[in-house]
């Protein structure tokens, strides 16, 4: 009997994707072991439901990840006490969602620039995700959060108008 | 910094590698998920019943439904005792003279429908595109039908699966 699920297929776009999964998962969830379950379940069944799928598929990957990513956040929030303000919102990482770039000041970069991202409204945030490493298109993201690709537009650049205002000023632009 | 120069920067920050043990988390999940449908286990509330087993309780249940129809068509034609009451039903229970009407009630006196199990099967694409959640769903129906005057017991148990598509807008 032929494998449905041949691993060069699920190995090709787990390769591509699982940083990229990850990272969109731990828009919602402070643990990385709580994102890396998120994206296990929606993995899965994602490849149980398209054993065929093929890149122009991946997209409903982070849909799926959303899905389940909310669904897991809601369990959390029912057993815990969370700040409700989402502009400023605590996430608890254990790890850094970015790589550690080689040079120093790189990797304050990339921690400054977190920071910055997690303070952008949520909403936005998970556009911008999706649309920098992700590299899916507005009408992909649209489809993915079920919403109007107008939507998606504005909460992109509104995020980004956010991003700019949280970020450090560079040495150099202080002058 | 203008919005270019901001995307660049952002593009320029590569996401975490996930830990090494997902990418074979997920290859044991799908290596389970691809076993032969005979082989394929529907999981109850905390029971692992073999599809196998399921489907003979379907084949059974569809049994258990035709003889008790049976049966109480069988009874419903039997002659009215009252004119062809033979020598041995002197002196027998109230119930032998009109055994149909009397073996059970008009309608079960317990219907249960227990949920026995629920699983997300994740997001699926209707044939309007529209995205819906799809949820199956399985319920195990008890019918516990009496003999009022007798106390005689009837039991039987159906399983019943439904497959429930939950647009995700309303969610």
């Amino acid at each position: 009997m032929a494998d449905p699920f041949p691993d060069a297929n699920w190995r090709s776009c787990y390769d591509q994707l699982a940083p990229k999964l990850l990272l969109f998962a731990r828009q919602w969830l402070a643990s990385v072991a709580d994102a890396e379950d998120v994206v296990q379940t929606a993995f899965v069944r994602f490849w149980r439901h398209h054993p065929d799928a093929a890149p122009e598929h991946y997209p409903l990957l982070y849909a799926a990840v959303r899905t389940t990513a909310l669904d897991h956040l809601r369990s959390i929030e029912r057993r815990c006490r969370r700040e409700s303000d989402d502009r400023v919102e605590v996430l608890r990482d254990d790890r850094p969602w970015f790589d550690a770039p080689s040079a120093m000041e790189n990797r304050e970069n990339a921690d400054d620039l977190q920071n910055a991202l997690q303070m952008v409204p949520r909403e936005q945030r998970e556009v911008i995700v999706l649309k920098i490493w992700g590299e899916l298109t507005f009408a992909q993201i649209a489809q993915t959060l079920d919403e109007s690709i107008n939507t998606v537009a504005s909460r992109y650049r509104y995020g980004l108008d956010a991003l700019r205002r949280y970020i450090k000023p560079r040495d150099y632009e202080r002058v | 910094m203008n919005e270019s120069d901001l995307e660049q920067e952002l593009r320029s920050l590569k996401p975490s590698l996930p830990s090494s043990s997902l990418a074979s988390r997920i290859a044991g999940d799908l290596e389970n998920s691809h076993l032969p449908p005979t082989l394929m286990q529907v999981q109850y509330a905390g029971e692992v019943v073999p599809a196998s087993r399921r489907r003979r309780v379907w084949w059974m249940a569809g049994l258990g439904f035709a003889s008790v129809f049976a049966l109480v068509l069988l009874l419903s034609r039997l002659p009215d005792s009252h004119d062809e009451r033979d020598e041995f039903s002197e002196g027998q229970p109230a119930t032998a003279a009109n055994p149909a009407a009397a073996l059970l009630s008009d309608s079960p006196s317990e219907l249960v429908n227990e949920l026995i199990g629920a699983e997300d099967e994740g997001i699926v694409r209707t044939e309007d595109a529209e995205p819906s959640r799809q949820l199956r769903v399985v319920y195990l129906e008890r019918q516990i039908w009496t003999n009022p005057k007798s106390g005689a017991v009837i039991e039987f148990e159906v399983p019943r699966e439904d497959i429930v598509l939950m647009p995700v807008a309303m969610q």
